[in-house]
């Protein structure tokens, strides 16, 4: 395989061999900056040498061309989520890509299209379940997806939910698809399922609008038996539900009053850089993991943020080696509180996501403004 | 506006009836009540206080002022040999605020009744002119001009806009590609004349060496023009230019371009600052554009308010990607013929600066350009004219009537 030839691949595929066996959120910032980075940089030379749009985009609209390496990740380059919409980006042979993710989109939008090859596949369910397991404390479990079991199927296209869903189930003990193929709830699969786990840890894994749909059609009889130690994990954005005007509380008790005693945590992410989650913690913070790195910047003139002030998110992962998605501005606002010093203990960032970015009123003669 | 009927539910007659608007007998383009009339909306205009706060309100009372109205009629020698084609539907824009007003003047000019949607965006100088207008219309004086004005809001829905398509003379449709194409698609009486304004873009020609020879005041007001022309809409309009043609030799353009960048950057933050919501975008919009020309090597100029991409030679995909919140595509050239030929018809005003206008008018013509409707002075780009995307409104709009 060519990536494989490729002169650093061998130093960053160890550096994330490296990281898999470590524990997770242990480093402080002087560790951290040092450590990401060092992978940074390897990433960042090989997607200037291999895709052109980030070559391109790096040496038109960043400053920084001489510059040897970045010591931050605030000093990186950084491509717009919504490139992937527009653009190919591949940053290895056509030859070397396996799978073609796409974002799930809603009709009428044109959806992102994310090149993976064979072993970018692998480390994103590595680290999904690495990131996942650290909050869970234990590294195989029973696992029940809100999702239907057709979605992984050879003939459902390979969206974000699928690879997650591909992601966990190597570490599952047992599973269930507690939706039937026509997305409705199956109470009986749920409750044989809940019967026969009760007892130990469970995840509950889920999209967080098809989460609150389930919760909505769950019969008012269904019975389920107290939970010990089980958490739901959901992500995949809060548009849907703040257009409803259902509050995290209201989602919460929903859930609540179908789950007694079930752990609810959040987590962030991007079809771009699928695998290196963002979880929340106990606190309601959203953590970075040392596969990740986020910054908000300034709306007015896209330079960083300080801590606890609103901006647009922009995201860094280890885990693209086969497209340059390792540093993304998203269309998402958020607030970063500080590193290292949450609450909960963990070393790192934290944050919240606060929305999406209003797009921009246009004014002229065209009433089409771009896709 | 019980008139309306059942075929137009759905629509509402902010002012005026299509029917009574589809019923009236075509005038003589630039008759007195019309020209009185329009008087009377600038007169009116420029007494508001209210004015100040919208220069575009301020540049259409200008536009309508009876002297310049005069002048216009003068222009046109056999307008005693046209009559109105009777009724015209106005599609105007959805995010342009007073295209459709200038279009409503334009077929009242030549003597037609007009039935004008009006755009999507509530603007509040629309309903100033409304207010207007319905003020003045309230004079039996002008009872032969109110019969023939219909303003109307309706959403989106093809079945009204076919209906009042099969009812018209005329059709003006502004709003760009997609809104040209849907409207095309409607049945129209057989002789029904459509004017379609689909998108365009819009191009600057510079003399390198005039730009050397211009003292700082004069820079000053050069940028200030440009600025004008293009910062107003955010580029956005059909003719604010996106692609900068420089002519000269390489160090004078080299030198001239540093010059003029600086000044226009610096005016464009004092008069149009930027837009917090725009800086995003902006730069999506800068990471679309390097790869989308990425067959060229990219020299990116980045200012303060101004982003500016040097390209070797004209390509089409300047005239097919999103090029606005300041950020321009620019050529160098050695003559202004050559620099004109590569320009496809998407390309609608040319503005200039540095040149004689008989040079630069003989240049559009023998550089065979498919493009190019519309020649004027930089500063004007956005001035509305009765030649407007290559079509004579008047003749457009009226019959000649052939009497032996």
């Amino acid at each position: 395989m060519n990536s494989l030839m490729d002169d650093n691949y061998e130093e960053y595929s160890k550096s994330i061999e490296i990281l898999l066996n470590s524990p997770l959120f242990e480093l402080n910032e002087k560790d951290k900056d040092e450590r990401f980075m060092e992978t940074m940089n390897i990433l960042h030379r090989h997607h200037v040498n291999k895709s052109e749009h980030y070559a391109n985009i790096f040496n038109s609209l960043f400053n920084d061309k001489d510059q040897p390496s970045f010591n931050k990740f605030d000093e990186m380059p950084y491509i717009p989520a919504r490139l992937f919409k527009s653009f190919e980006l591949k940053s290895v042979d056509a030859s070397s890509i396996r799978t073609v993710m796409h974002s799930s989109g809603t009709s009428g939008q044109i959806p992102s299209r994310i090149f993976l090859d064979a072993n970018t596949s692998v480390r994103q369910r590595k680290v999904l379940s690495r990131i996942t397991s650290s909050f869970l404390g234990i590294s195989r479990f029973p696992i029940l997806f809100f999702e239907p079991k057709s979605i992984i199927s050879n003939h459902s296209s390979f969206s974000a939910r699928k690879a997650a869903v591909l992601g966990f189930l190597p570490f599952a003990t047992d599973v269930c698809f507690a939706l039937t193929e026509s997305g409705k709830i199956d109470e009986n699969a749920l409750v044989e399922f809940i019967e026969r786990n009760c007892d130990g840890p469970i995840l509950l894994f889920g999209f967080t609008s098809v989460v609150w749909e389930v919760m909505l059609s769950v019969s008012h009889t269904l019975r389920l038996p107290i939970l010990r130690n089980a958490t739901l994990l959901h992500g995949g954005g809060w548009k849907k539900l703040a257009s409803l005007d259902i509050s995290k509380r209201q989602f919460h008790e929903a859930i609540n009053s179908v789950f007694e005693n079930l752990k609810i945590r959040n987590y962030y992410g991007m079809i771009e850089q699928t695998g290196s989650i963002y979880v929340e913690c106990d606190y309601e913070f959203l953590h970075a993991s040392e596969f990740s790195e986020i910054i908000a910047r300034r709306k007015s003139d896209l330079k960083a943020c300080s801590y606890g002030e609103l901006g647009i998110i922009q995201v860094g992962s280890l885990l693209p080696w086969s497209y340059p998605g390792h540093s993304i501005l998203t269309e998402d606002i958020g607030v970063i509180f500080g590193r290292d010093n949450c609450e909960c203990g963990r070393g790192g960032a934290y944050f919240s996501i606060q929305g999406r970015l209003e797009s921009a009123e246009v004014r002229g003669c065209s009433d089409v403004s771009r896709a | 506006m019980s008139q309306g009927l059942r075929a137009f539910a759905g629509v509402d007659e902010v002012y005026g009836s299509i029917e009574t608007a589809v019923r009236a007998n075509p005038l003589q383009p630039f008759n007195d009540v019309t020209l009185s009339f329009l008087g009377e909306v600038s007169r009116e205009l420029r007494k508001m206080s209210s004015i100040r706060e919208h220069s575009d309100l301020a540049t259409l009372a200008f536009w309508c002022r009876p002297k310049r109205l005069d002048y216009l009629k003068s222009q046109y020698k056999d307008i005693g040999s046209r009559l109105g084609v009777g009724s015209v539907f106005h599609v105007s824009p959805g995010n342009v605020p007073l295209t459709f007003f200038y279009s409503y003047i334009f077929s009242l000019l030549t003597g037609n009744s007009s039935i004008v949607r009006m755009p999507s965006v509530n603007f509040p100088q629309s309903k100033v002119l409304l207010e207007v207008v319905g003020k003045i219309l309230s004079s039996d004086m002008y009872s032969d001009v109110r019969e023939r004005t219909c303003f109307i809001n309706y959403e989106r829905d093809d079945v009204i806009s076919a209906d009042i398509s099969s009812l018209v003379d005329a059709r003006m449709i502004w709003g760009g590609d997609e809104t040209v194409k849907n409207f095309k698609r409607f049945e129209t009486k057989l002789r029904c004349r459509d004017l379609v304004f689909p998108n365009r873009v819009s191009v600057s020609m510079i003399n390198a060496n005039s730009v050397l020879k211009l003292n700082e005041i004069e820079l000053n007001s050069l940028a200030s023009r440009f600025c004008a022309d293009a910062l107003e809409f955010d580029q956005n309009a059909c003719s604010s230019p996106r692609l900068l043609l420089w002519i000269g030799n390489g160090d004078v353009v080299t030198a001239s371009k540093e010059l003029f960048w600086n000044e226009v950057d610096r005016s464009a933050l004092i008069s149009y600052p930027k837009v917090d919501s725009t800086e995003s975008e902006k730069f999506i919009q800068n990471a679309h554009i390097v790869c989308d020309l990425k067959s060229v090597e990219l020299n990116h100029r980045k200012l303060a308010r101004i982003d500016v991409f040097e390209l070797g030679e004209v390509c089409s995909e300047i005239e097919n990607i999103p090029i606005m919140f300041g950020t321009f595509v620019q050529v160098s050239n050695h003559s202004p013929q050559n620099a004109l030929r590569n320009l496809s018809e998407k390309y609608q005003t040319l503005t200039y600066f540095g040149f004689e206008r008989d040079e630069v008018e003989l240049a559009v013509y023998q550089s065979g350009s498919r493009g190019i409707d519309r020649v004027v002075p930089i500063g004007s780009a956005l001035e509305m004219g009765l030649y407007w995307d290559g079509y004579d409104v008047v003749s457009q709009l009226t019959r000649r009537i052939e009497v032996l």
